[in-house]
């Protein structure tokens, strides 16, 4: 009998444990704890040189899970600093073929620009309700070094890769790109030459092939949508571009009020290209999407007119139908938004109230909650009505909001705190909510009649590359 | 991460930014240079300069080399440089102090290469303090104008440390039988990693050599006299960093990675040389290990990593004479002679590797395991000695690279060098 016992307890534990997967890191019902190992050496050069996309080596471990030796640098654009630094992990960058539960890298979004820390997870959950292919993202406390110190809440968000592309399109040897935010564009052609659209861009797949297998199908969207007749862009875009899919994104950006999108304040931005190895349509990805949540009131057509696309395809009366039905596609899918915003806020809560790194107050972190929680709330009546009253006005168009209407911008960039340093200025800008309070000054003036702030985030604005409206205030 | 840039054209910027003599060589005929430094041979050296002035003696020396290299697949990386253009002085001090110092117009960063003073104590040591050689390798301490290849062997440049300042008593004991240096060094010389170079953490090294030739006074040992076997070591503290030793191909190309160190680095060597006539044979074999304390990803401390290098070599003057530091021909070719004319070879190898087995190969600057690297190279060449002052040798080397055992990048196997060297 004894023996019998002995087999079958040594027979429960040689029983194989369930296998964990990417679904398991990325599973959003729970907060994650990750702890890289890092030499404590470079994580202070990391820190002090977070501008540079230096790879310094470390483990990454999750639940007793390690993988020795992956890269990790400092990432991101408007979010880039050196206090609490956005990273980027790459499994194989020292250790060839080299992937945790199947993913070659990751993401870990500083939360730095969102100050309730809701948004990124919540714009992705919208997009994934209505099958537009978003990365994964879940909330993580983050751990580093040998002495395991909490650094603060960060957003595991899945990279936009081959592993990605397979996951969402079933193969992963097609083309991939990353746009790079260069200046004000908005898909209008750029010419016959190849090297305009290298410079937007970046391939992240098949990165050897030659500028004409990389550009010129590209290129041809592009001119395929400046080409195009009116009623006609569906047919003409056809061969290059997934419309539908397009057309919800947009209706998805602009029912969360997404200022920095596809029709951002300042042209194209946050979004990934892919296209079949095969050839086909290309696909546009959402990326980023912090800056979402911005304005309750905003007219779902916000900017539509300014961009080459947008104004056909809102002048395409059936493309027009398509998008106001997405409108309200997307009012529907986010009838829980409230109810995700609230289940987040309380799986986050203490984890970003201790989180010693963010660059805001918890009473700012609980303001910019509240702000969500009731975005959500009211957003979908908001957008109905919206579209209701655009039936009986829709031959006249919609009332776009010009880049020059400042005023009636809901947000402010905010230069807060001490600059890091003199090169790089307001490490600390922050987008914050319009109040009156707030003391403009434009970005327009000479360097020496603006306040050593706004000089600052003129400053942060160079190197961010966010140029046509910044509005300053002085702490 | 590699800290010599890979051959390759000086584009016009280049040249403003550092105008070596390679870029002036673009504006005028390679040739001609080539050409002045042979017309100028028999000149120079019947006015060679030897001053004495009461107590003082100096003796004036020159060296200067025009190289031609060629890596095959790398067309760029074929040019004509010119690689020492150095003059240099030597002398005595009250007859009793010997003094040396040396100036190449060719480095920018570091244009006086030896500068020392030594004096003798007693009649069997001496002691030298200035800037110069580290002790260790046979290969690296032989005098530029002596080398018997174009270039040293890929240990003697990468793992002996070099020259630094320091202060180093020598002698020769037992009949003349042992040779000892031994001496301390303000850091680690000037082949480490110019950032390791510049830190002002860096500690002091102490290094010794000794060198033994155990039949030199005994006539029966024939031609064992000539036989010399020696050993040499260094050991100093190397600041926290990616201070690793650096390491290239033969074909110049970037081979060890940069990785974090900390700790002592010691360094072994040991070297074999015996000349018999016109023929000559040596080799060495060296080893660098370098700590790592406190490297990890979690602050421990990490298996220590190991670079090797080793080689043999040959060298036989067909012509006949007999194998000296400075080859003088037998009929020079400015007394209507054909020179002396000796054929070389060298088999060697440089490696990098981690101590300790188990885990995943990686090249993470704090793997504890790094992926092991090397190359082996073979070298052939001609030597032509116009004269005692003018040489030209004619070289080229097929290697070998590897990652963790397999061969990688045969892209860049063979390479030719070529060198006319004059020295006064």
């Amino acid at each position: 009998m004894t023996a019998l016992v002995a087999v079958l307890v040594a027979a429960a534990l040689a029983a194989p444990v369930e296998a964990l997967t990417a679904d398991d890191l990325f599973d959003d019902r729970e907060l994650h704890d990750i702890w890289i190992h890092m030499n404590a050496r470079d994580w202070a050069q990391l820190r002090a040189t977070y501008m540079e996309n230096t790879f310094y080596p470390c483990d990454v471990e999750w639940r007793g899970l390690k993988v020795r030796n992956a890269g990790c640098r400092s990432r991101g654009t408007g979010t880039r600093n050196g206090v609490k630094p956005g990273l980027r992990l790459d499994f194989n960058h020292y250790v060839a073929a080299q992937e945790l539960l199947g993913l070659e890298g990751a993401v870990l979004d500083n939360l730095w620009q969102d100050g309730s820390m809701l948004k990124e997870r919540l714009a992705m959950r919208l997009f994934d309700h209505l099958e537009v292919p978003a990365p994964r993202t879940t909330y993580v406390r983050l751990y580093i070094g040998s002495d395991r110190t909490y650094i603060g809440l960060y957003a595991l968000v899945e990279e936009i890769d081959e592993t990605f592309a397979r996951r969402q399109f079933g193969r992963g040897d097609g083309y991939l790109y990353e746009y790079r935010w260069k200046d004000e564009y908005r898909f209008e052609d750029l010419g016959p030459e190849l090297e305009p659209y290298a410079y937007r861009f970046e391939p992240r797949t098949r990165v050897r092939e030659s500028m004409f297998s990389l550009y010129a199908p590209i290129r041809d969207l592009v001119q395929a949508i400046n080409e195009a007749d009116e009623g006609e862009l569906e047919a003409a875009l056809a061969p290059h571009l997934d419309l539908r899919m397009l057309v919800t994104q947009l209706a998805v950006e602009n029912y969360l009020a997404d200022w920095d999108g596809l029709l951002g304040y300042a042209g194209l931005s946050n979004f990934y290209l892919h296209r079949s190895a095969d050839g086909g349509p290309f696909h546009v990805l959402p990326w980023d999407k912090d800056t979402t949540f911005a304005w309750l009131h905003m007219p779902p057509w916000h900017n539509v007119e300014d961009n080459v696309l947008g104004r056909k395809l809102w002048n395409d009366r059936r493309l027009r139908a398509d998008y106001l039905a997405a409108l309200l596609e997307a009012a529907s899918a986010a009838a829980d938004l409230e109810g995700e915003a609230l289940r987040a806020v309380q799986q986050i809560h203490d984890a970003a109230v201790e989180d010693p790194l963010k660059p805001y107050s918890n009473e700012q972190f609980e303001e910019a909650v509240a702000d969500v929680v009731e975005f959500a709330r009211h957003r979908a009546a908001i957008v109905r009505r919206f579209v209701r009253e655009i039936g009986s006005v829709a031959d006249a168009g919609p009332r776009v909001q010009r880049p020059g209407d400042r005023d009636e911008l809901p947000f402010v960039a905010v230069a807060e705190g001490e600059p890091q340093d003199a090169e790089h200025g307001a490490a600390n800008l922050a987008v914050r909510p319009r109040t009156p309070e707030l003391v403009q000054h434009g970005a327009s003036g000479a360097d020496d009649e603006l306040p050593q702030s706004a000089r600052w985030v003129r400053a942060a604005v160079g190197i961010l590359g966010r140029k046509p409206f910044v509005h300053m205030i002085v702490p | 991460m590699t800290d010599r840039p890979a051959p390759g054209p000086r584009t016009a910027a280049a040249c403003r930014r550092a105008p070596e003599i390679s870029c002036g060589l673009r504006k005028i005929h390679r040739g001609r240079l080539l050409g002045a430094i042979i017309a100028l041979a028999p000149v120079t050296a019947a006015a060679q300069v030897e001053v004495e002035a009461g107590q003082v003696r100096a003796e004036i020396h020159v060296i200067a080399s025009l190289d031609w290299r060629d890596v095959q697949g790398h067309p760029e990386s074929s040019r004509v440089d010119l690689r020492r253009a150095r003059i240099g002085i030597t002398g005595a001090l009250f007859a009793r102090v010997e003094y040396e110092v040396e100036h190449d117009f060719r480095e920018a960063d570091r244009p006086w290469r030896d500068a020392f003073v030594n004096a003798p104590f007693g009649r069997a040591i001496e002691a030298r303090v200035g800037r110069f050689k580290i002790p260790f390798s046979l290969d690296q301490l032989t005098p530029a104008a002596e080398l018997d290849f174009v270039a040293r062997s890929l240990g003697a440049q990468y793992l002996a440390p070099g020259r630094d300042i320091g202060a180093m008593a020598h002698g020769r004991l037992f009949a003349r039988r042992v040779r000892f240096q031994t001496g301390v060094f303000r850091a680690g010389g000037d082949n480490v990693r110019p950032a390791e170079r510049r830190d002002p953490r860096h500690g002091a090294v102490v290094a010794g050599r000794l060198l033994y030739r155990p039949w030199s006074e005994r006539v029966e040992a024939g031609p064992l006299r000539a036989l010399a076997i020696g050993a040499a070591l260094t050991a100093g503290g190397v600041p926290e960093g990616y201070y690793s030793v650096r390491g290239h191909t033969a074909a110049d190309a970037p081979l060890f990675p940069e990785v974090a160190v900390q700790g002592l680095r010691r360094r072994y060597g040991a070297e074999i040389d015996w000349r018999a006539g016109p023929l000559a044979l040596g080799g060495e074999i060296m080893r660098v290990v370098d700590e790592r304390r406190g490297q990890s990803t979690d602050d421990e401390r990490l298996p220590d990593i190991v670079a090797r290098g080793w080689y043999v070599r040959g060298t036989w003057l067909a012509t006949g004479e007999r194998k000296t530091d400075r080859v003088r021909p037998a009929r020079s070719v400015l007394r209507g002679g054909i020179g002396a004319i000796e054929l070389a070879a060298r088999l060697e190898d440089l490696a990098l590797s981690s101590r300790g087995a188990g885990g995943v190969p990686t090249r993470s600057a704090r793997g504890d395991t790094l992926v092991a690297v090397g190359d082996r190279a073979a070298t052939l060449g001609v030597n032509w000695y116009l004269s005692r002052f003018l040489k030209v040798q004619a070289h080229t080397t097929r290697d070998w690279r590897r990652e963790d055992g397999a061969a990688v990048d045969a892209r860049r196997a063979w390479n030719q060098r070529l060198r006319v060297q004059f020295a006064l």
